[in-house]
């Protein structure tokens, strides 16, 4: 090779590529950074996939079967609208849940991107009722968790309640109404939340067709539910205003709740008015895809006319009307115990309540308690229907039977209290009573409706009089017999006994070969009555005593108005009759506040949002002197 | 460089391009779907868990040995040691799969016909003819090319004239040639000639190569060889083109890769011989060799590999040992509340969890699976631990969503071994329901609870046998139809002494009609001419057995089901089978074959009536109008009397079975069994086992 001439290959270095750490490095964070996305892929929670873990005695991972129930009905729901849950039953699943220090945690490595949590702590209630029956009931808190966010999670509380005969069952049937109201308020979370609210706008935008596709039902679910949601919360509130519109009575009528409650007025005292609530909730059913209703628990309030409550009981059922003492306390309920007994339960002032009576069999109805809350009387009948009803006195302090007497071949036609000792009763030897009380829902209208004469009587009757008759029972002398007041004439029949608070006069509804009217009945003594009836220009029912015992409030139906019912007021000593309201709604059962200067009255009409349905009781009030 | 040398080279390089694209080809075998149902390819990975071990390794022998290649082209230096390795690995891949599937058959589940039934001396022999061209090619090479070639048509001789699924090849060829007829449609007589063509393209190629004695080739890549290798993927090509135009699915491309591996598979065989003959025979100076293995040394590093491979195969595929020691207490309320009642609830919630587990949520179903578990597990802790160990174990690992069989019939086993061994009357059955879901088929595994009332040990020419005599205690007898039953993976057989009480009533029953009957059917239905005289050869055995047909159906049954364990799953299948059922698969015949043998052994046993096995046989004629348990008596009449059953057309010849009948019926119980003995050594090729009862049967008091 000549000096000039370089060999090509004397420097290998010179045909090494430059830059070839620089390029190696991207090269390594290039495929670095791809493997993370990969991996990052990979491993990214599903938004759509969802993790149920609902304490409810423990978790269904640790063998709880009502938290299985309601994981499962949730779970199913959320599939059947596209959701992706996680299955329950996979032993990975369950494998991962074990593990994991909590439910998010959980989710995490299941690849889900929510979870619905909660812990409800059951409480249970054994009745004594046959082999035993259990009522269960919970609350909690609902948590809504988005895996991959740290905040807190959206909370809901949720209650529910079940009974059966065995606990088990009862835990159960406890996991679906759990369930149900979970599912409900986690959906609409779900589709609320930041991660998801794109998918149920109205015309989404940027979003996965494919996902779009996979929603569709949970889409169209929630906003067919906001819309009867909304259609149902219209209605109550343009409720309200029409009432009023329609009201033509002189006298402004105030409602003391809402346009979808189902109240009953069962008395007054110096905490207000005594109102039995059934509560339902508008619900969207993810079975059919209808507006329907969850019924709450039943519950007794005192409930003033500024709208404040006082909570004083709550329960399954209450058989009928509660009463209270003319002092407002205690009161009295029949309990109807899932349909598997009926109880008279006392609750005191401090709200705690005591059973007195429980029956598989019997049915007790229309307590009323004696003045100073000693004693309750009511009725007892024997059976469902075809049963002979006593009238039945228990101590209100232990329940014993203070006095009991069957209907000796008649029937009675209703009671009330002279003083804290004397009641007075109404017995029809006949045994068809003239007017049914329609003071108490299911089978207590049955109760005077017995076929005449059907049982004998054992031994001397006690109550034996041609016709009708108001006896008084002296409770102070138990071995006297009852004492015959009044006996009405050929023709007539009274119902709706009540007295006043005097202890001298009652009121009833009267009916004769005249017509009907009002009767006003003074006792004299104590061995003799006398009556009076007021014509009220139509039925009467219902009458129920001012404080001062001057005036009667009663049930009206004017003549020729047979579909009307109106609230209206008369003088107990007769005199021109004063409507209240004027309305196309049924009015009725009304109560003096503790101080006279209001009447309230149950206001009935059909649900706005349920017109078909369901009926709506709100309690209104109008002054008691217009 | 010598001439020598540089075909050696070429030899050399053939081979290692050969290997290193065909031993992945061939390693691809086990990726391949096995078969394809419903458009869904079924891959052997599926089947993994469900095979035992000898099995696992002949799914896994063709990957081994592709891999074996594949690397072994990059290591061997030298042609002839390459090719030793690339023969040994598939001569062992190929006795692995043998073994492999002799072990699974006596398992819950065979190997696929597919993956064991392969054409190895048709393709040997196309193989061995272009080594054999390539090796004519060559000068030095040429003697040593009239072995080889002489060799391949040798091979393709064996190939044509043994005979396989009762036909040898070339009767097959003679037969569809024969089927051309100038009135049948063109096409169609198109296809007979393609598929003669393609059945005899081993034996063209083999003749052809003949021709290169005379007259040897004059390229170094003589036509002939490359259409030994290509010619028949290339024919199978052409269905191809066919599938394609109707729709390539699954199974299209299933094909298309066992053609691949097709040509893989003979290109490497015909390198690797051509390597090997050539290494051996006609060799370059060691000299000039590069350095390596010399033959001799990779000889006998590759047979002592497998040596050692085949060895391990063939020890993991010994059939297992029959006969059981199962000594007896007495049953009592707690182990009956356990496997009459426990186990089954049980059962029945993991059922019903696994048919919902995939689809919906479930929780409810495992927390039931749990508690009757746990309920299950405690009832049996007082009892005896070991067998509590083994529920826990069942419940814990049947909560597997991918069980298998295998495994299930191993947790399974575990529960009854635990009860022999605490001397327990129970037994537990493994068995599987197969489920329609939208996602196809899916097997479901159950357990079935007996009490063991009796076990009975025997000796057949030597060889120790068990009977379980068992009664279902989880439903009421009646239930279930099988009167007694065997699998080849159990030591033992059952019979079901509890469904026996209930037949032998109805038999009673139908003994005593007027007329005596066999069958419930309609006597007009199928077979009148047998029915009355099967009616009073019933009444005439019941009468023997003094009204009480128990004992008889207990001994005939038992017979029945021990020779179902001492057959196993390699009983030859007869000419007779063959004869009747060739148009069916492997499986049929194998299957009717392996009935046929237990209900002519049945009526050997000296402890019920003969004719009561007719009488067993010959219901199965008035009953069904097909099926296998038609197929069997018609075969076992047909060799009791050594007059075939069936018309010309295959049609069941009632008439002939009727009379038949009438002739066995007419023997005495001697002669009757004599016959017996005698068409079943014909069928079979050698005499039926003689049993001898070991000991007295271990009842439970």
């Amino acid at each position: 090779m000549s000096a000039n001439t370089r060999d090509p290959y004397e420097n290998p270095a010179d045909y090494q590529p430059k830059g070839r750490l620089v390029a190696l490095l991207l090269l390594v964070v290039a495929l670095g950074g791809a493997g993370f996305l990969f991996w990052r892929t990979r491993n990214a929670a599903e938004p759509t996939r969802i993790l149920v873990a609902i304490d409810l005695n423990g978790q269904w991972w640790q063998g709880s079967a009502p938290a299985a129930k309601a994981s499962d009905e949730i779970a199913d729901w959320l599939r059947e609208l596209g959701f992706d849950p996680v299955r329950a039953g996979d032993p990975a699943v369950t494998a991962a849940l074990e593990k994991a220090a909590s439910p998010v945690e959980a989710a995490r490595s299941l690849k889900a991107g929510y979870v619905i949590q909660a812990k409800f702590e059951p409480k249970v209630i054994e009745h004594p009722i046959d082999e035993g029956y259990f009522e269960t009931r919970a609350e909690g808190i609902v948590q809504i968790v988005h895996v991959g966010e740290s905040g807190p999670a959206t909370e809901i509380p949720v209650q529910g309640w079940s009974g059966a005969k065995s606990k088990e069952r009862a835990l159960e049937g406890l996991g679906t109404s759990v369930a149900l109201r979970t599912f409900d308020a986690a959906l609409v979370a779900l589709a609320s939340h930041p991660k998801l609210e794109a998918f149920f706008q109205e015309n989404p935008r940027n979003v996965p067709p494919e996902r779009l596709q996979q929603l569709k039902r949970a889409r169209e679910f929630v906003a067919g539910r906001s819309r009867a949601l909304e259609a149902a919360a219209s209605a109550y509130k343009s409720a309200g205003p029409n009432r009023i519109a329609k009201e033509r009575g002189a006298v402004e009528v105030t409602y003391h709740g809402t346009m979808a409650d189902d109240d009953a007025l069962c008395g007054a005292g110096p905490e207000g008015v005594l109102v039995r609530t059934s509560p339902e909730t508008p619900f969207m059913s993810p079975a059919t895809g209808k507006l329907g209703r969850i019924p709450g628990l039943e519950g007794l309030e005192w409930r003033k006319p500024d709208g404040q409550k006082k909570a004083l009981w709550t329960g399954y059922n209450v058989y009928g009307y509660p009463a209270a003492a003319p002092e407002g306390t205690p009161v009295v309920l029949v309990e109807d115990l899932f349909g598997g007994a009926k109880t008279v339960t006392v609750v005191g002032a401090g709200g705690e309540p005591k059973r007195l009576k429980l029956d598989p069999v019997h049915r007790f109805s229309t307590p009323v308690v004696a003045p100073g809350g000693g004693a309750v009387a009511l009725e007892d009948r024997g059976c469902y229907s075809g049963c002979p009803t006593d009238l039945l006195v228990l101590s209100l302090a232990d329940g014993q039977e203070l006095f009991r007497a069957g209907p000796e071949g008649g029937a009675f036609g209703g009671h009330a209290w002279l003083d804290a000792r004397r009641l007075v009763v109404l017995h029809d030897p006949k045994g068809v009573a003239a007017e049914t009380e329609e003071a108490a829902p299911e089978g207590q209208a049955n109760a005077a409706k017995e076929p005449a004469a059907t049982a004998a009587a054992q031994g001397p009757k006690r109550f034996d009089a041609p016709r009708q008759t108001l006896w008084l029972v002296d409770l102070g002398n138990p071995g006297a017999s009852p004492v015959a007041l009044l006996t009405v004439g050929e023709g007539e029949s009274l119902s709706w006994l009540r007295g006043g608070r005097g202890g001298k006069r009652l009121a009833a509804a009267h009916r004769g070969p005249k017509g009907r009217g009002l009767a006003v009945i003074n006792v004299e003594g104590g061995n003799a009555a006398t009556m009076t009836v007021h014509d009220v220009s139509g039925d009467a029912s219902a009458p129920v005593f001012s404080p001062d015992d001057q005036r009667i409030a009663f049930n009206l139906v004017p003549n020729g108005a047979d579909d009307d019912e109106e609230i209206a007021v008369i003088s107990a000593a007769g005199g021109a009759v004063t409507r209240l309201t004027d309305n196309p709604f049924r009015d009725r059962y009304p109560q003096f506040s503790h101080d006279g200067a209001r009447i309230f009255f149950e206001s009935l009409d059909r649900d706005p949002a349920f017109p078909l349905d369901r009926n709506v009781s709100v309690i209104a009030s109008v002054p008691a002197a217009p | 460089m010598s001439e020598y040398e540089f075909l050696y080279d070429a030899t050399l390089a053939r081979l290692r391009t050969r290997c290193r694209w065909a031993g992945p080809l061939v390693a691809l075998i086990t990726l391949l779907p096995y078969e394809v149902i419903d458009e869904r390819p079924q891959f052997l990975w599926d089947l993994a868990g469900e095979l035992p071990p000898a099995g696992l390794a002949a799914y896994l022998a063709p990957a081994v040995a592709g891999t074996l290649v594949f690397l072994g082209s990059y290591v061997c230096r030298r042609a002839a040691s390459l090719a030793i390795l690339v023969l040994a690995a598939m001569l062992g891949a190929t006795l692995v799969i043998r073994l492999g599937a002799d072990a699974s058959a006596w398992d819950i589940l065979a190997l696929p016909e597919s993956i064991t039934d392969r054409p190895q001396w048709a393709l040997l022999a196309l193989a061995l003819v272009s080594a054999g061209t390539v090796l004519a090619a060559r000068p030095h090479a040429r003697r040593l090319s009239r072995f080889v070639l002489g060799g391949a048509a040798l091979l393709a001789a064996v190939f044509y004239l043994w005979p396989a699924h009762g036909e040898a090849p070339i009767a097959t060829i003679v037969r569809v040639l024969g089927q051309i007829d100038g009135d049948l449609p063109a096409g169609l007589n198109v296809g007979f000639v393609f598929l003669a063509l393609l059945a005899a393209w081993p034996g063209i190629m083999a003749l052809l190569g003949l021709l290169h004695l005379r007259w040897p080739p004059s390229d170094g890549h003589p036509v002939l060889a490359i259409a030994a290798i290509y010619g028949m993927p290339a024919l199978l090509g052409t269905m191809l083109l066919r599938g394609f135009m109707a729709g390539a699915g699954v199974s299209w491309f299933v094909f298309l890769g066992g053609l691949f591996v097709l040509g893989g598979l003979l290109s490497l065989l015909a390198a690797a011989f051509e390597g090997l003959f050539e290494g051996l025979f006609a060799p370059v100076p060691e000299a000039d060799l590069p350095r390596g293995l010399r033959p001799r040394r990779a000889f006998g590093v590759a047979g002592g590999v497998l040596a050692v491979v085949l060895g391990a195969q063939a020890w993991a595929a010994l059939p297992p040992e029959k006969g059981v020691d199962w000594p007896l207490q007495p049953p009592n309320d707690a182990g009956d509340v356990l496997f009459g009642e426990l186990l089954p609830a049980w059962d029945a919630a993991r059922l019903s969890w696994d048919r919902r587990v995939r689809q919906d949520s479930s929780a409810q179903a495992m927390v039931e699976v749990k508690g009757a578990a746990r309920a299950m597990i405690e009832a049996a802790r007082p009892i005896d631990a070991r067998l509590a160990s083994a529920l826990e174990s069942l419940a814990r690992e049947s909560s597997d969503l991918g069980l298998a069989g295998r495994r299930w019939n191993a947790l399974v086993a575990g529960v009854n071994e635990a009860s022999r061994r605490a001397g327990l009357p129970y037994y537990l059955d493994p068995t599987a329901y197969v489920f329609q879901t939208a996602e196809g088929l899916r097997r479901h595994f159950r357990v079935r609870p007996y009490r063991i009332d009796r076990v009975r040990r025997f000796a057949a020419d030597g060889d120790p046998f068990a009977t379980l005599h068992v009664t279902r205690l989880d439903v009421p007898s009646g239930n279930d139809t099988r009167l007694g039953f065997s699998r080849d993976v159990q030591p033992f057989a059952l019979v079901a002494t509890g469904e026996i009480d209930g037949f032998q009533v109805d038999l009673a029953e139908l003994a005593s009609a007027d007329p005596p009957r066999c069958s419930d059917e309609a006597p007009g239905l199928f077979g009148p001419e047998g029915a009355e005289r099967c009616g009073l050869l019933l009444a005439e055995v019941l009468k023997r057995a003094g009204g009480d047909l128990a004992p008889a159906l207990v001994a005939l049954t038992e017979r029945h089901e021990l020779q179902h364990q001492i057959d196993g799953p390699h009983l030859p299948l007869p000419a007779l089978v063959l004869k009747r059922l060739g148009r069916y698969n492997e499986r049929v015949q194998r299957r009717a074959s392996r009935e046929l043998s237990a209900y002519l052994a049945e009526m050997l046993t000296t402890d019920a009536p003969p004719q009561l096995g007719l009488i067993h046989l010959y219901r199965f004629v008035l009953t069904s109008d097909r099926g296998n348990e038609l197929e069997v008596a018609v075969l076992a009449f047909s060799a009791l009397t050594g007059r075939p059953a069936w018309e010309a057309d295959g049609e069941v010849d009632r008439d002939a079975l009727a009379e038949a009948l009438e002739e066995l019926a007419a023997l005495s119980d001697d002669a009757l069994r004599a016959r017996v003995a005698s068409a079943w050594a014909d069928l079979y090729g050698r005499r039926v086992a003689a049993i001898e009862a070991v000991d007295a049967a271990v009842a439970a008091d």
